[in-house]
């Protein structure tokens, strides 16, 4: 796996992370108190299904928005601010791309103007510029004839790979990714996958991945953390993820999964049934958020919400099965 | 037979010029037969069903060449009245996009309750209000959701999507039928969500010994589903096989492509996709509509569309590769 074998040293650090919006209908806690950590050069998968909070997490950690609490830090720097308070040079180091190409590039720009416009932000001289754009439309192996065309006259796999050369603009070294393959089909999207692994490669990024997609995070993520209800539920290496699930909500993702091999088959956890759906973050269950859907619930977990434990060597369960 | 359709020509006109995009479709589903139609975004999985129930707009859609058989009748024959019929009597579809499916300004009971009592007009039968309610109850019952009382008296909006994905299969019941298509059921839904939906369409059309057409991305939910698979790519069916043995020995090189690049839970990376993408329709290439992406393209692969080879029992594959090796 990518980035084990070096020295993990952490360039992004969470801890207790919330934004909660006020609506009419009362408090959303879209992301209540979430920790987690990123080192250099990995890719960490963040996954839940739609509703969980990991888009929120994402825009929270990019200044987005602006933290309700918690504290995030950068290399060493605390950033939980929003991002008119943050400075240029640090946006310059963390960029993102978006799920969805078609309305994250501007339908009126050229590709150059779009690729250009990050390098003008940040004061590159206009002679280095268009010499930058054509290197970054090869680095995603698109011809020079792109420059002028404009992103609805391409196809969607290849306005994801302008939204990647865009990221890669500034020379980043994080790059927050929302789901940026799933709007495309396999194909495509194992050609992304592979390029994004390409660039980690060579320029030494660490990413922040999400999907909803377990499938691909096994084949990218060097350590992935389940939400739930804007809350972690596991965190903990990919392989030990995939091989020794913990958490009851884990174990009925896993055996959710549509697989074709019987390969994979033979390796999801025995068949847990999924019962209904994830409640609405502004009437939350008591206690342990997923105990309604649980089939493990106990008395205690109607109650009290369980903390965050590490059950084995960096991984981490919060659920009562596992309290002592 | 349910459905039968032979070497069947879609044509699109548009600005540019006409797309050509259903080029010679070879389809069938039995009675009781539970079909799953696979490809990528563009390859004609809708086009295909949506001619099924003749419902694609003309223009700028025409039916170019070709026959669609359902229960031995040719649709592209039928008068206006004998569709309404069959659409009414022999099939329903499952849509997509649940939101857009059903109306914002029709309360749930009231959109299932139009679909059962115009059915029951189709059929020539009279049918009470409290019939009509009755039936509703029974059939949000048959989807499981919980409380229908509630469910009858809410807006599309008050229902989370996976609710409103069964309301849709719900409305497809209750016109029984011989024949549902499903068109992408719950792609758009979470895994969990999405587990549950399938696990109940399979029951119910288990239970009530319909035919279905499954269509989706998701090759996983396909295989857990069905007993026979399609493959389609740029408007022609490349393999047709049994479940299992499509996916244990898939033989057409598009196939074999495609489930390649399909991420997998034991892991490993994932292998390069294939190179290029779909056809553009308005000058799609001559023969074999896969060979400029194809690694085994052969001269006679540029010249004419390859056949279906029978090669093994239920397996067919229309690639030139296979000819002869019966």
């Amino acid at each position: 796996m990518r980035g084990i074998n070096k020295v993990s040293e952490k360039i992004l650090d969470v801890k207790d992370l919330k934004k909660w919006f006020v609506t009419d209908e009362g408090m959303v806690r879209a992301v209540d108190g979430i920790s987690f950590t990123v080192n250099k050069g990995e890719t960490f998968g963040l996954v839940g299904e739609s509703g969980s909070g990991k888009s929120t997490t994402a825009y929270t950690i990019m200044g987005i928005y602006t933290p309700t609490a918690g504290q995030i830090t950068y290399k060493g720097e605390d950033i939980a601010v929003g991002i008119k308070d943050r400075p240029l040079s640090l946006k310059k180091d963390m960029q993102m791309v978006f799920q969805d190409p078609g309305s994250s590039l501007n339908p009126k720009r050229s590709i150059e103007q779009i690729i250009e416009l990050p390098l003008k932000v940040h004061g590159i001289a206009k002679e280095e510029r268009r010499n930058r754009v054509i290197e970054l439309l090869h680095m995603v192996e698109l011809p020079d004839n792109y420059l002028d065309r404009q992103p609805t006259k391409i196809g969607g796999g290849e306005k994801q790979m302008i939204a990647i050369a865009r990221a890669l603009a500034t020379n980043p070294t994080f790059i927050t990714l929302d789901e940026p393959t799933s709007a495309l089909d396999v194909s495509m999207q194992a050609k992304i996958i592979n390029k994004l692994i390409e660039f980690q490669e060579q320029l030494d990024l660490s990413y922040l991945f999400i999907t909803h997609n377990l499938s691909l995070m096994r084949n990218v993520a060097t350590r992935v953390g389940i939400m739930y209800l804007g809350k972690l539920c596991e965190v903990a290496k990919t392989t030990e993820f995939f091989s020794k699930p913990l958490h009851p909500y884990t174990k009925m993702l896993l055996s959710s999964i549509p697989v074709i091999t019987d390969e994979e088959e033979r390796l999801k956890p025995e068949k847990v049934q999924s019962i209904g759906e994830i409640p609405s973050p502004i009437n939350v269950p008591s206690g342990c958020y997923f105990h309604p859907r649980c089939n493990e619930c106990m008395e205690i977990c109607r109650r009290e919400a369980p903390h965050m434990v590490e059950v084995e060597p960096s991984h981490f369960v919060s659920c009562h099965l596992y309290v002592e | 037979m349910i459905v039968d359709i032979k070497d069947l020509y879609v044509n699109f006109k548009i600005y540019e010029g006409v797309t050509r995009v259903l080029n010679g479709v070879n389809f069938r589903v039995a009675k009781g037969e539970k079909i799953g139609l696979i490809g990528e975004a563009g390859s004609g999985k809708t086009t295909t069903v949506k001619s099924i129930m003749k419902i694609l707009p003309t223009p700028p859609a025409s039916y170019e060449g070709g026959q669609i058989y359902v229960e031995g009748k040719d649709v592209l024959k039928m008068n206006q009245q004998e569709l309404q019929t069959m659409r009414r009597k022999t099939l329903s579809m499952i849509f997509q996009d649940p939101t857009s499916a059903l109306n914002p300004v029709f309360k749930i009971g009231n959109q299932i309750g139009d679909v059962i009592k115009y059915n029951q007009l189709a059929l020539g039968n009279k049918i009470s209000k409290t019939e009509i309610y009755d039936k509703t109850v029974q059939v949000l019952r048959d989807v499981q959701m919980p409380d229908p009382n509630r469910i009858m008296n809410s807006y599309p909006i008050q229902l989370s999507g996976g609710m409103r994905q069964r309301i849709c299969i719900a409305m497809a019941l209750v016109s029984a039928t011989n024949l549902l298509i499903a068109d992408e059921p719950g792609t758009n839904l979470d895994v969990t969500i999405q587990d549950q939906v399938l696990r109940l369409l399979g029951d119910l059309v288990e239970d009530r010994g319909t035919s279905i057409i499954l269509i989706s991305h998701a090759l996983g939910a396909v295989k857990g589903l069905v007993d026979r698979v399609y493959v389609m790519y740029a408007g022609v069916m490349v393999e047709s096989a049994r479940t299992n043995n499509l996916f244990n020995s898939p033989q057409h090189p598009y196939t074999q492509a495609l489930f390649e690049a399909v991420p997998k839970l034991t892991g490993g990376g994932i292998p390069q996709g294939i190179s290029g993408r779909i056809p553009n329709y308005l000058s799609p290439p001559t023969g074999c509509r896969f060979h400029p992406r194809c690694p085994h393209a052969m001269d006679k692969c540029k010249l004419a569309n390859p056949p279906f080879y029978d090669i093994e029992h239920e397996h067919e594959v229309a690639c030139y590769l296979f000819e002869g090796d019966k």
